[in-house]
C-alpha cells in the first residue's frame, strides 16, 4: 500500500492523542484516588458499589437506632433496679412489721418509712427520660400513674429497627412494670402502709405475698430488658463488624490500587517518549530534504 | 524528416515535462488539503511519421492528466462517515446525561434518598421530637429539589439536542446550496469534454459528500453529465442544480421533526449526526426521563399512601406528606366515617357508605372538608342522591367557604326543577340557573368547575350522555375558603367526592383529528400503576386502552362521546367525533417532577402515629415509612427505591459506555478507511521529489535536444 505524508502524520498524532488520553486517566485515577470517573467507565462496578453504599448506610442508621435504643433501656434498668431496691427494702421493712415484738408506735414509724418509699416507688414510675415518660406506652407526654393509682399509659411498644425487618421495643409499659395480677405496687405498698398504722398484724402478714410477687415481676422485666440490651450489644458488634467488610469490599471496588497505577503511569510515560523521539525523525524526513 | 524537425521533438519534450512540472508542484502544494486528489500526466508518443518507409516517432504529448480516484473506497468512506456521525452525536448526548446520575461523583439521587428515608427512621426513634420532624421535612425538600435539577438536566440536554438538529438542518441545506452549485460547474466545465475533467470541483464536491455524510444518512447517484442527484430520506436535496431546503418544527412534544419536501422524514433518518442526535432523544425519553419519574411518583405514591392515613402530633390526619399526584383529594366514605370533615350545621352522618345531611331542624345543612381549600384552577364532583324522605331533594356544592354566611354554591334545587350556582349569605341568592325536571330518589354526578372567574356546572344523569354543561356563572373572582356539601330542607346523600386541581390533572396528548379530552384524572391512587397510556380509535366507535411502554392491550370498549373510560385508577373522558387512527397520550408521569414538592409545611402534621386519639409517642406509621426503603415496590416492577435507581444509574452508565465504544469504533474504521484512500489519492511528498528531479533531467535533457540540434545546423550551415 502506497503510505502518503498525510497518513503518516495522521497516524502520528492518533498516536500521541491515545498515549496522551490515557495518561490523563491514569493522572485523573491517581489524583481522585477512584477507579472509576463516571458510571460508564465501570457499570458493574459502579452498580456494587451503590449497593455497597446503601447497606453502609443502612448499617449506620441502625446503629445510630441501635444507641438510641440502648439509652432508652440503660436508663429504663437503672430506674427498675432502683424499684427493685425500694421493693426489697420495703418486704425488709413488711417483715420487721410482722414481728410479734413490735409496738404500735414502732409499727407507725415503720409505715412512715413505708409511705416515704411508696413515694419514691411513685416518682420513679413517673420518670422522664429526654423529656419522655418512659412507662406511658405511646401516651409520652402523659404520667404513667396518677395520684390514685391509676395507669394513665396505654400498652403502646414503641419500636425501633435495628436490622433489615428487625425491631425492638425500648420502652417497657407501666401496667407490666408496676403491677402484678391486676393490683399496682403502689396499692400493695399502701395496703402495707395502712396496715402497719392500724397495728394490723394480718394485714401486714397479708401484704408479704403481693410484695414477692411484685419482686419477682420486676427481676422478670429487669431480665428481659437485660436480655434485650444484650441483644442490642451483639446486633451493634455484628453491625459494625458487617459495615468493617462492606468498607473494605466498596473500597477495593472504587478505589485506585496506587502501586498498579503508577507503575502504570511510568510504562505510559515511556511509551509517549518513544513515540516523541521516533516521529521526530519519522515527520522531519523526507526525500526534500535532498535536493539542491 | 528535416534535421527542424529535431527542434519539434525538444520542443514536445519542455512543454511535456512543463506540464508535469506543473502537475507535481500542484501535488506538493496541495499535500495538506483535505479531500485532494493526486494527479499524474500521461504522456504519449507524437504520432509517428513515416520516413523512408519507416515509422519515427514525432516526441512526446501530454495526453490526459489522471486523477487518482477510487468510487469504491469515496463511497465506502462517506457510508461510514455517516456511521461516525451518529456515533458522536449519540455519546455527545448519553456522556452528558451520565454526568447528570454520576454517582461516582456523588452526583444523583442515591444520597438524598437515603437521607429522606433516614430522617424518617430518626422521626420513628422520637416520634414527639420537633427536631427530627423538621430535619426530615429538610431532607424531603432536598430530595425533591435533587430530582428537579436531575429532570432540569435531563430536559436541557433534550433542548440542546432539539437546537443541535435545528442547526444541523440548517448547515445540511448550506451544503446542498454549495453541492448544487459544483453540479452546475461541473455540468459546465465538463460539457463535450467527457467527465472527469473538472477534477477539482469534484474533490470539492467529495470532500462535501464526506461532510453531508457526517450530518446526515443520504443516497446519491450521478447522471451522465455529471450532476449528483442526493437524496435524504428518500425525498430528493439536491436534484442537479435544485436545491429542497430541509426544514424542522417542533411537535406536540417539543421535539424538533425534520421535514423535507413537505413530509416528516425523522423516522427514517438513523444515521449521520441527525439521526444519533434522535436516537438519543429516544434513549433519554424513554429510559432515564420516564425511569426517574416512575420513581419519583412512586415515592409520592407510597409515602402518601401511607402518610394519609396517619395523625400528626396536632391530631390531624388525612395529610399528604408530597403534592399528590393529580388527585387533590377523594373520598368515597367506605371506611364508614367522614374524618376530616367539620360539620357546621346539620346532622351529618356516613349511612352505609354514603354521605348524608339532614336538614329536618330546618337549619341549612352544612359539612366542610377543611383542608381542600378553594383554588383558581379546580374541579370538584359528586354523587347525589334525590332521596325524598323530607318535604324536599336537593343538594349542592359548596366552595369558597368562609363561614356559615359566607359560601358558594353549585347544586340542584328541586322545588323550582332548576340546577343552580350562587352564593348564600343567610339566603341562597341564585347567580344563574337552568330549569330542568330534577327527579326524585335518583343519582346524579355533578361536577362544578372553576377558572377562579367563571364557574359551571356539568350533570351526569346517568342517561349515557356524561357529563352535560347545564349552568355557567361569573363571580368576577373567587376566594381560597375551604370546600363542603350542603342541603337545604332535605336529606341528601353524597358519594364518591373528588376534587382535583387542574394545574396537576394526568397530562395528555391530543393525536387526533375531531376527538378531545374533556378531564384526565386519578380517581383511585392505590390502583394506580403509573404507566403511560395509549388510547387508541380503530374506528370511530370504538375505543382501545393500550399501556405506552409494553403495548400490551389493557381494556377496549364501545365509544360513548362524554362517557366516563375507567382503568387502572384513572378516569379519562373524551368528547367529539373520533376518526379511525386517532389516538390519546395519558401519563401519569409527565408533570410529576414538576409539581414534585413537599406538601406538609408544618413539623406538627407530619403523621408518625396511626391512632386517632392524640398519643406522642406512637411511631407506628413513622416506622412503616421508613421501612419503604427496603420494600418491594410493585410498580417498580418489585424493585426497592434504592434498586430501581442503581438500575437506572447502571442503564445510564451502559448506554454511555456502548455509545463511547461504538464512536472508537467508528473512529478507526474511519481513519483506516481515509488511510486507504490516502493510498490511492493521497500525496506523498518523497514520490513528488523523485518526480520533480525526474523531470527536471528531462527538462534539461529536451532542452540538450535543441542545443544539440542548434550545434547540428551549425554545421551544416559553415560547410
Amino acid at each position: 500500500m502506497r503510505v502518503t505524508s498525510f497518513t503518516i502524520f495522521n497516524q502520528l498524532t492518533r498516536a500521541f492523542q491515545r498515549n496522551v488520553n490515557e495518561l490523563s486517566d491514569l493522572y485523573n485515577k491517581l489524583s481522585s484516588g477512584r477507579k472509576m470517573d463516571k458510571p460508564s467507565d465501570d457499570v458493574i462496578g459502579t452498580a456494587r458499589a451503590m449497593d455497597y453504599k446503601i447497606s453502609i448506610n443502612d448499617n449506620e442508621q441502625y446503629k445510630r437506632n441501635i444507641d438510641e435504643a440502648e439509652s432508652h433501656l440503660s436508663f429504663t434498668e437503672t430506674t427498675l433496679s432502683s424499684v427493685s431496691g425500694i421493693l426489697t427494702r420495703v418486704r425488709e421493712l413488711a417483715i420487721e412489721g410482722a414481728n410479734g415484738s413490735q409496738s404500735a408506735d414502732s409499727r407507725a414509724s415503720i409505715a412512715e418509712e413505708a409511705a416515704a418509699l411508696n413515694d419514691q416507688l411513685m416518682s420513679l414510675a413517673n420518670t422522664k427520660f429526654r423529656d419522655r415518660y418512659i412507662f406511658s406506652g405511646f401516651k409520652t407526654s402523659t404520667e404513667a400513674f396518677d395520684s390514685n393509682f391509676i395507669y394513665q399509659g396505654d400498652t403502646g411498644l414503641i419500636n425501633v429497627t435495628i436490622d433489615r425487618n428487625a425491631n425492638i421495643a425500648i420502652n417497657i409499659t407501666g401496667d407490666k412494670a408496676f403491677s402484678v395480677n391486676g393490683v399496682t405496687f403502689f396499692k400493695t405498698l399502701d395496703d402495707l402502709r395502712t396496715a402497719l398504722e392500724n397495728n394490723d398484724l394480718a394485714g401486714i402478714q397479708a401484704a408479704l405475698t403481693p410484695l414477692d410477687d411484685a419482686i419477682n415481676q420486676v427481676s422478670n422485666i429487669r431480665a428481659d430488658v437485660g436480655a434485650r440490651l444484650s441483644y442490642l450489644e451483639n446486633q451493634k458488634s455484628r453491625i459494625e463488624d458487617n459495615n468493617l467488610n462492606l468498607k473494605t469490599v466498596l473500597s477495593n471496588t472504587e478505589d485506585t490500587d496506587m502501586a498498579e497505577t503508577i507503575s502504570e503511569v511510568s510504562k505510559t510515560e515511556a511509551a509517549l517518549e518513544a513515540l516523541r523521539q521516533s516521529g521526530a525523525k519519522i515527520i522531519s524526513q523526507s526525500l526534500m530534504d535532498f535536493l539542491g | 524528416m528535416s534535421l527542424f524537425g529535431l527542434f519539434d521533438i525538444g520542443k514536445s519534450s519542455i512543454l511535456a515535462t512543463q506540464t508535469a512540472l506543473n502537475v507535481t508542484s500542484n501535488n506538493i502544494a496541495n499535500v495538506n488539503t483535505p479531500g485532494f486528489c493526486r494527479e499524474e500526466v500521461i504522456l504519449d508518443i507524437v504520432t509517428p511519421t513515416s520516413i523512408g518507409g519507416n515509422f519515427i516517432g514525432r516526441g512526446v504529448t501530454v495526453s490526459g492528466i489522471k486523477r487518482h480516484y477510487d468510487n469504491f473506497i469515496t463511497l465506502q468512506l462517506i457510508g461510514q462517515n455517516q456511521n461516525y456521525g451518529r456515533s458522536t452525536a449519540l455519546e455527545q448526548g448519553l456522556s452528558q446525561v451520565e454526568q447528570i446520575f454520576n454517582e461516582a461523583k456523588g452526583l444523583g439521587l442515591s444520597g438524598y434518598l437515603r437521607d429522606y428515608f433516614n430522617a424518617w427512621q430518626d422521626v420513628a426513634t422520637n416520634p414527639e421530637g420537633q427536631p427530627q420532624r423538621t430535619v426530615l421535612l429538610q431532607k424531603a425538600n432536598a430530595l425533591v429539589q435533587s430530582a428537579k435539577q436531575m429532570e432540569n438536566g435531563l430536559l436541557d440536554t433534550l433542548r440542546q439536542i432539539n437546537g443541535n438538529i435545528a442547526d444541523i438542518a440548517d448547515r445540511i441545506n448550506s451544503i446542498a446550496a454549495n453541492i448544487a452549485s459544483l453540479n452546475e460547474k461541473i455540468v459546465q466545465l465538463e460539457a463535450g469534454l467527457g467527465t472527469e475533467k473538472a477534477s477539482s470541483f469534484r474533490d470539492e464536491r467529495d470532500r462535501l459528500f464526506n461532510e453531508l455524510g457526517e450530518l446526515v444518512e443520504f443516497n446519491s447517484y450521478e447522471d451522465k453529465n455529471g450532476a449528483v442527484t442526493i437524496t435524504v430520506g428518500r425525498k430528493n436535496l439536491v436534484e442537479g442544480t435544485k436545491v429542497n431546503t430541509l426544514s424542522t418544527a417542533a411537535d406536540i412534544e417539543g421535539d424538533n421533526n425534520i421535514f423535507l419536501g413537505g413530509e416528516d422524514i425523522t423516522s427514517l433518518l438513523n444515521k449521520g449526526q441527525i439521526g444519533g442526535y434522535i436516537a438519543a432523544r429516544e434513549e433519554i425519553k424513554s429510559t432515564s426521563l420516564h425511569d426517574l419519574r416512575k420513581l419519583v411518583a412512586s415515592i409520592v405514591k407510597e409515602t402518601n399512601l401511607l402518610h394519609n392515613s396517619g395523625y400528626g402530633l396536632d391530631g390531624t390526619t388525612g395529610n399528604n406528606f408530597f403534592n399528590p399526584l393529580g388527585t387533590s383529594y377523594f373520598d368515597d366514605f367506605s371506611d364508614g366515617n367522614n374524618d376530616g370533615w367539620t360539620i357546621v350545621a346539620g346532622t351529618w352522618a356516613v349511612e352505609g357508605q354514603e354521605y348524608s345531611g339532614d336538614d329536618s331542624g330546618g337549619v341549612v345543612a352544612v359539612t366542610t372538608m377543611d383542608k381542600v381549600q378553594t383554588t383558581n384552577n379546580m374541579a370538584i364532583e359528586t354523587d347525589f342522591y334525590s332521596y325524598t324522605d323530607l318535604s324536599s331533594y336537593n343538594g349542592f356544592i359548596i366552595f369558597d367557604y368562609n363561614g356559615p354566611n359566607d359560601f358558594k354554591y353549585a347544586g340542584a334545587r328541586d322545588g323550582a326543577n332548576y340546577w343552580t350556582i350562587g352564593y348564600y349569605d343567610g339566603s341562597f341568592n341564585n347567580i344563574e340557573q337552568y330549569p330542568e325536571t330534577i327527579d326524585s330518589d335518583k343519582w346524579y354526578r355533578m361536577r362544578m368547575t372553576t377558572d377562579g372567574i367563571k364557574t359551571t356546572l356539568y350533570v351526569d344523569s346517568g342517561d349515557g350522555n356524561g357529563f352535560v354543561k347545564k349552568v355557567e356563572a361569573d363571580f368576577g373572582s373567587i376566594g381560597s375558603g375551604s370546600v363542603g356539601l350542603t342541603t337545604d330542607y332535605a336529606h341528601a346523600h353524597f358519594d364518591n367526592f373528588l376534587v382535583t386541581s387542574n394545574s396537576s390533572p394526568l397530562s395528555t396528548k391530543d393525536y387526533s383529528s375531531g376527538a378531545y379530552i374533556t378531564s384526565a384524572e386519578i380517581t383511585n391512587l392505590s390502583a394506580l400503576t403509573l404507566d403511560e397510556y395509549d388510547i387508541k380509535f380503530a374506528d370511530a366507535s370504538n375505543y382501545e386502552v393500550y399501556n405506552h411502554q409494553t403495548g400490551v392491550l389493557l381494556t377496549s370498549g364501545a365509544y360513548s362521546a362524554g362517557n366516563p373510560i375507567n382503568f387502572d385508577g384513572v378516569r379519562v373522558v373524551i368528547d367529539g367525533a373520533p376518526a379511525a387512527n386517532d389516538s390519546f397520550f395519558i401519563s401519569p408521569l409527565t408533570d410529576v417532577i414538576k409539581n414534585f414538592g413537599v406538601a406538609v409545611t408544618d413539623p406538627q402534621k407530619v403523621a408518625a402515629s396511626l391512632s386517632g386519639t392524640t398519643l406522642p409517642g406512637d411511631n407506628t406509621l413513622a416506622l412503616q415509612i421508613a421501612q419503604l426503603s427496603q420494600s418491594n415496590i410493585s410498580n417498580l416492577n418489585g424493585a426497592t427505591f434504592g434498586s430501581y435507581y442503581s438500575g437506572l444509574v447502571s442503564t445510564v452508565g451502559s448506554m454511555s459506555r456502548a455509545a463511547s465504544d461504538s464512536l472508537t469504533f467508528d473512529d478507526n474504521l474511519r481513519f483506516e478507511l481515509e488511510k486507504r484512500r490516502e493510498a490511492v489519492s493521497g500525496v506523498s511528498l518523497d514520490e513528488e521529489a523523485a518526480n520533480l528531479i525526474r523531470f527536471q533531467r528531462s527538462f534539461e535533457a529536451g532542452a540538450r535536444i535543441i542545443s544539440v540540434t542548434d550545434e547540428l545546423l551549425q554545421t551544416i550551415i559553415n560547410l
